[in-house]
């Protein structure tokens, strides 16, 4: 039996029916046919399905869909605004930030809350705030020199 | 994953439905235990009771006397960034930011962490030195044991069927006092203490040292652990390299740590001084006056 509910994804509202036992990754990647968001390890360790629900990140694989009802949801596919890459997006392009790619959206949100709260972190809060989201390519490195970089403010537009 | 799910407004609405199937009915707050456990095959409930909605467990409160009342319900991340917790309760501010990872804690709470009581909970050591209290909320109504008293073993609590951790309660400190937690572990983030030791200090006259210390650790034996024996050492007499060696041997003496797959036992008994040493240690560093 599915339940009905409404949130707002990517600031779009929306109404779905869902089965009760459903994770939010679920309804973004089946229902909703937003692939951005990656199951990767499916148990919370491994940050890929990061998501931002009212603006904190959070594991999407292991959050309940219905918990999220009239809730705020932003993924990877709401970051670029009207076709123009978000400023985290650009830096990561330029730094080479990011290789096979699986992880980068869920680090891009990641990043994205960590500067939403504090606009000029630290080396070590930025390594502190992406320590939820684990990359196999990169060696990190370049994804916190990325987001420094845009903490930094290169790459605006 | 297959249930029913129920997201009641009230405390007394949640503990209704959890009473009225017992076994078959099981709380969530964030899923980072219930919903990995489900998805593994390890339980099977045909109701899932959704705690987020429950007003009264996302509270915290002063509670007039210099302690503070913490809802069980309030995201871990939330806590770690109160500046109330930071000055007056350091030893749980530092050990909820060793919590796994920011996105982690934003969906995990105190209720869950207790509840879930893993001998390696990072919330527990420092709510041990704390001697905080848990409310329960139950179909016989509230109480209000002290955590010393919640865990019987590995994922073994007093909870009893139809019943939910509501609140943490913080008594004041005693008098300027400091605390601190210190974690080992393979890696910083995302990952479960091979070791952890709470330390919490204070200024007092009485004691031949001039200061006195709560000690507890963590995954070192079935349950958190208060080191009654180590605390009475540090209060005897000046902390030279024989109370050292003595504080060391005390801490040894009561863990029961296991071998398993990311540590030895004997491994982790020797860590378990070590990081009781460096946790006093820290907090005589802080204290003013630089007592001993």
């Amino acid at each position: 039996m599915k339940v009905m509910m409404s949130l707002t994804v990517n600031g779009k509202l929306e109404t779905i029916a869902v089965r009760p036992g459903a994770t939010l990754l679920e309804v973004l990647r089946e229902d909703l046919r937003l692939t951005g968001t990656k199951r990767g390890c499916d148990h919370g360790d491994c940050g890929a399905c990061t998501v931002l629900v009212d603006g904190e990140p959070r594991l999407s694989c292991i959050t309940l869909a219905l918990q999220v009802r009239g809730r705020r949801v932003d993924t990877i596919e709401g970051l670029a605004r009207e076709g123009y890459p978000h400023r985290l997006q650009e830096a990561f392009d330029r730094e080479g930030a990011a290789q096979c790619g699986f992880c980068t959206p869920g680090v891009l949100l990641s990043a994205a809350a960590l500067l939403a709260g504090n606009p000029h972190p630290t080396r070590e809060e930025v390594r502190d705030g992406l320590a939820g989201n684990l990359c196999r390519c990169t060696g990190f490195q370049k994804i916190v020199d990325a987001v420094e970089a845009a903490a930094r403010g290169e790459g605006d537009r | 994953m297959d249930f029913l799910i129920e997201q009641p407004d009230t405390v007394e609405e949640a503990v209704r439905i959890l009473a009225e199937r017992p076994g078959a009915a099981r709380a969530v707050w964030g899923g980072s235990d219930l919903v990995v456990e489900v998805r593994d095959g390890l339980s099977r409930p045909e109701v899932v009771v959704d705690l987020t909605r429950i007003r009264e467990l996302v509270e915290v409160r002063e509670t007039g006397d210099g302690g503070l009342s913490l809802g069980a319900g309030v995201p871990l991340e939330h806590l770690a960034r109160r500046p109330e917790l930071a000055e007056r309760f350091g030893a749980l501010a530092e050990a909820l930011r060793a919590v796994g990872s920011v996105p982690l804690r934003f969906g995990s709470t105190l209720g869950g962490n207790l509840a879930t009581a893993s001998p390696a909970a990072d919330s527990a050591p420092p709510l041990l030195v704390l001697e905080a209290e848990v409310e329960i909320a139950g179909p016989g109504g509230r109480r209000r044991p002290a955590l010393a008293d919640f865990f019987q073993g590995p994922r073994r609590t007093v909870l009893g069927p139809g019943e939910i951790i509501t609140r943490i309660l913080l008594p004041p400190p005693p008098p300027g006092a400091r605390g601190t937690y210190l974690k080992f572990a393979r890696r910083r983030a995302l990952d479960l203490a091979l070791v952890s030791v709470a330390a919490l200090g204070w200024p007092d006259a009485e004691a031949a040292s001039g200061v006195r210390f709560r000690l507890a650790a963590g995954a070192v034996a079935p349950t958190p652990l208060r080191l009654p024996a180590a605390e009475e050492i540090l209060a005897a007499g000046r902390l030279d390299e024989e109370t050292r060696t003595a504080v060391r041997r005390a801490v040894e003496a009561a863990v029961r740590p296991i071998d398993d797959v990311r540590a030895a036992a004997t491994y982790r008994r020797e860590m378990a001084g070590t990081l009781a040493l460096r946790a006093v240690d820290r907090v005589l560093r802080t204290l003013e006056g630089g007592v001993a």
